[in-house]
């Protein structure tokens, strides 16, 4: 037990040195540290500040009835200061909806490029991705509106990509592609969706002369089928409809 | 060792340690050391959990809408299913992750959006004004804090953000509108025959094994659902004391002991001047009075009362209506003014009355005196009172020695009944689902198949079906659920065999019809003499025609365009209908034909369309980027 004091008290004093002599380090690294923390805090206000702007300048920009100048105004600022956050996606978006309405084909294409290449969050630059695409086709560059959509790598929007890509091959005229991407973004609709009733529209609408093939195709399939049924009926039917 | 440290820290050797242990605390709190670790979460979404008590608000919020909707007493039991519970389970976590995805993509509330949204909230309103004092009471009696709550409104902004944002600014082309309405407004013409079970004949015989065989098959179609019969006792109040009336004496009794009921006291329709006293002295005192004393001059001397009012009366509410105050009776208003206004004759003015606010010079502009409704008028209804509370008392008397006789004698309904001279009626059986005359009523069959009164005929609680009437019931017999014997449905089979071999029949001669038309290129017309059907020519008819069946134009609808010749198809409507149809014109919808707001409505269609395309796909991807657990067994 002795000892142990003792090596305890020479320890005490082996830390006592180790302390004189890097006082300095100490107390400097200890400022650095508290710098850092307080200025994290600083940094992260000022950015909480610069997002809520961000928020409100864009709330500003949608107010309705705003004339074009100041809409254009928010928009600048928006793009330029507040990139980095999801407001510069939403503007560029709603500038491209407003030209769109007032026959601005040119300026909302370039709105919606912009748009699908550089918004955030991902969800949103995939939206803007779509309705580039959907705005290509109708300003007739339905070639490169597909070539938008095969570009896409996302997990979701299966059922939206399915149906621009419909929309596009049927504007080429690939009526057989077009039905099967129609039916494809069906099969990813629940089946009490609103807009169901409009896709089952394009879907019939694409069946083409195909629907002629298929319904006569069965019929050959369809007599095999029914042989080895019922007897009696068969003979029934086949004297029925020979009379 | 212990003691040993304590003696070499001394000094400013212990500050220091003691500083450098307390910085963390004092720079990033005490509260991240006391974080509670348990997992019982229904659902996490990324780091975040939702806990059942968040699951348990979310569906009382929502029945609480649905009661909004469907009224008090509605049956809500189908919020009840697990399906429910996982739906808004999942809508919870869609919103979840909507609210991550927005905060991560750096999206923040400024406290004046906050601002706004809660003064816009009616219910911290006070005449229509946002107020304090209000806001903290309204959270207060909802037991939440102030940051709570405003952390759940920002919360709730992050969740609806960008998909209100990519709702509003939804794109829909001129083109899309245009092919929408293509399509949507097209016609087609085209003439068509039905074929129908009964233009083929079939060997309507049906061999006892042929039944068998079928019957073996589809023995689950012919299955008797359980049933059972009970023995109920019947409480109705309105079986109870029919034949008894009141005497006279004792609704004369009733009359009295309730007068005030039939009198209205009486009220006065009162204007009133008010003039507020500027401060506490007795200048301030009488100058009011002075003032006061004017107005009354005036109206003495012949200006309109209400011409004054609205001049210098300070009751901004009343002065605005020519200080009108409405009916008054005694016992509303401050008692000098009462008192004051119930001496006046009608349309006389008052002196000024110190009131609690100021004076008032007050007008009494009609009388409406007592009126007591005699007894000779109210007989009737007294009467119908005193049946009424006889009933309930005999109701209530016997139900009481019944639910104590039920107690006693919990497996013999008989017994109870002859201790209370009680009829036990007898049922026929019935089933679960239905059943007529009183066990319409879907809370008795409940309780006839429910465990304890079938496997343990308990007698049941009583069952109160309407007010002042309620049922007891014991299980006479159960029948369980089993299959019933072919004899008794072999004319079902008999008919389902002859109904598919029509079919199969139908559809042979369907096909050879196809042969025909589509193959063979016969017309249609030729086609019906020989077959001698009717044909229906539909000309230019759209998607939505009234006058066409609505199975057949959806078939015609998916045909393809005719070129030079026309298309001719034959298509199954249902297995005892087949349709032949030839399609000779197809035109598409102008949408030039449309005017402006039937265009804005066909746009908003698709708008809808697309952002609930987008919105989906957009959860979608959120689901497929976020972790999601989903924990079952925590689903309260």
């Amino acid at each position: 037990m002795a000892d142990e004091i003792l090596d305890s008290h020479e320890q005490g004093e082996q830390v006592r040195k180790w302390l004189e002599k890097n006082a300095t380090s100490i107390v400097v690294g200890l400022l650095v540290g508290l710098l850092a923390v307080f200025g994290g805090k600083r940094w992260t206000e000022s950015q909480i500040a610069h997002r809520g702007e961000a928020m409100a300048q864009y709330q500003q920009m949608m107010s309705p009835e705003i004339d074009d100048e100041t809409f254009n105004a928010h928009y600048l600022a928006l793009t330029q200061s507040y990139s980095d956050t999801p407001y510069a996606g939403l503007a560029a978006l709603a500038k491209s909806e407003r030209e769109l309405n007032q026959a601005q084909s040119e300026e909302a294409l370039a709105g919606l490029r912009l748009a699908a290449k550089e918004a955030t969050p991902e969800g949103v630059r995939v939206i803007a991705n779509l309705r580039l695409a959907r705005a290509l086709i109708a300003a007739g560059q339905a070639d490169e509106a597909l070539r938008q959509i095969d570009a896409l790598q996302t997990a979701g929007f299966k059922g939206a990509i399915a149906e621009v890509r419909g929309d596009a091959l049927a504007a080429k005229g690939e009526r057989d592609a077009a039905k099967t991407a129609y039916e494809n973004a069906l099969s990813y609709m629940d089946i009490g969706a609103a807009g169901r009733d409009m896709v089952e529209m394009k879907v019939a609408d694409m069946s083409a002369v195909a629907t002629l093939v298929e319904t006569t195709a069965p019929a050959e399939t369809a007599p095999a089928a029914a042989e080895d049924a019922d007897e009696p009926a068969t003979e029934a039917a086949s004297t029925e409809a020979s009379s | 060792m212990l003691r040993a440290i304590r003696e070499t820290l001394s000094g400013w050797v212990l500050i220091v340690i003691v500083v450098i242990l307390a910085l963390p605390f004092a720079l990033f709190g005490v509260n991240s050391y006391f974080d509670t670790n348990i997992s019982n979460y229904v659902a996490k979404v990324g780091e975040e959990e939702i806990t059942p008590a968040d699951l348990t608000r979310a569906l009382n919020n929502e029945r609480n809408y649905y009661r909004q909707i469907l009224g008090e007493d509605a049956d809500l039991s189908f919020m009840n299913t697990p399906e429910r519970k996982r739906a808004t389970l999942d809508r919870l976590v869609d919103g979840e992750l909507a609210r991550q995805d927005a905060e991560n993509a750096g999206i923040t509330v400024p406290p004046s959006r906050l601002r706004e949204q809660i003064l816009a909230i009616d219910a911290f309103q006070v005449a229509g004004q946002f107020n304090g004092d209000q806001y903290l009471r309204v959270l207060q009696a909802n037991g939440q804090t102030r940051a709570g709550f405003e952390e759940s409104l920002v919360d709730d902004t992050l969740r609806a953000e960008i998909s209100n944002e990519l709702r509003a600014s939804s794109l829909i082309t001129d083109a899309e509108i245009d092919a929408h309405v293509r399509l949507r407004d097209q016609t087609r013409s085209y003439s068509s025959i039905t074929l129908v079970g009964a233009d083929v004949s079939i060997e309507e015989e049906v061999s006892d094994e042929q039944a068998q065989a079928y019957f073996d098959e589809h023995s689950a179609d012919f299955m008797r659902p359980e049933q059972v019969m009970v023995d109920y006792v019947e409480i109705n109040a309105d079986q109870l004391v029919a034949e008894q009336q009141p005497s006279d004496e004792e609704l004369q009794e009733l009359y009295e002991s309730q007068s005030l009921r039939f009198v209205t006291p009486e009220q006065r329709l009162a204007s009133h001047i008010l003039i507020n006293i500027d401060g506490s002295d007795a200048d301030a005192e009488r100058a009011a009075l002075a003032a006061a004393e004017a107005a009354k001059q005036r109206v003495t001397d012949g200006e309109e009362f209400a011409e004054v009012a609205k001049a210098v009366s300070a009751d901004i509410g009343s002065a605005e209506q020519g200080g009108d105050l409405g009916w008054l009776e005694r016992g509303i208003t401050d008692p000098s003014f009462e008192a004051a206004l119930f001496e006046l004759e009608a349309g006389a003015v008052s002196d000024p009355i110190r009131g609690a606010d100021g004076y008032h010079v007050i007008l009494a502009r009609e009388i409406r005196p007592e009126q007591a409704k005699p007894f000779a008028e109210v007989r009737a209804e007294l009467a119908a009172e005193w049946t009424q509370n006889r009933r309930e008392l005999a109701f209530n008397e016997i139900s009481g020695q019944l639910v104590d006789q039920v107690n006693a004698n919990p497996k013999s309904l008989q017994r109870s009944a002859d201790a209370l001279k009680l009829e036990v009626k007898r049922s026929d059986f019935f089933e679960r689902g239905f059943a007529p005359g009183l066990f319409a009523d879907a809370s008795l069959r409940e309780a006839a198949f429910d465990d304890l009164a079938i496997k343990r005929n308990m007698v049941s609680e009583p069952i109160v079906i309407a007010p002042e009437h309620l049922v007891v019931l014991q299980v006479v017999e159960h029948k369980p659920t089993e299959p019933k014997t072919l004899e008794e449905v072999r004319a079902q089979v008999t008919a389902a065999i002859q109904g598919e071999r029509r079919a199969e029949a139908l559809k042979l001669r369907a096909e050879a019809l196809r042969e025909r038309l589509v193959a063979g290129g016969e017309s249609l017309e030729s086609i019906a003499t020989e077959l001698e059907k009717t044909v229906n020519t539909a000309e230019t008819v759209v998607r939505t025609a009234a006058n066409q069946d609505p199975r057949a134009l959806a078939e015609v609808f998916k045909l393809s365009r005719p070129g030079e010749q026309p298309v001719r198809a034959v298509v199954e409507l249902s297995p005892q209908e087949w349709l032949a149809v030839e399609l000779t014109a197809v035109a598409d919808g102008d949408p030039a034909t449309l005017d402006q707001a039937a265009r804005d409505a066909v746009r908003q269609q698709l708008s809808n369309h697309w952002a609930s395309l987008e919105f989906n796909g957009y959860l979608e991807h959120l689901r497929a980027n976020i972790e999601i657990d989903i924990n079952e067994k925590q689903i309260p």
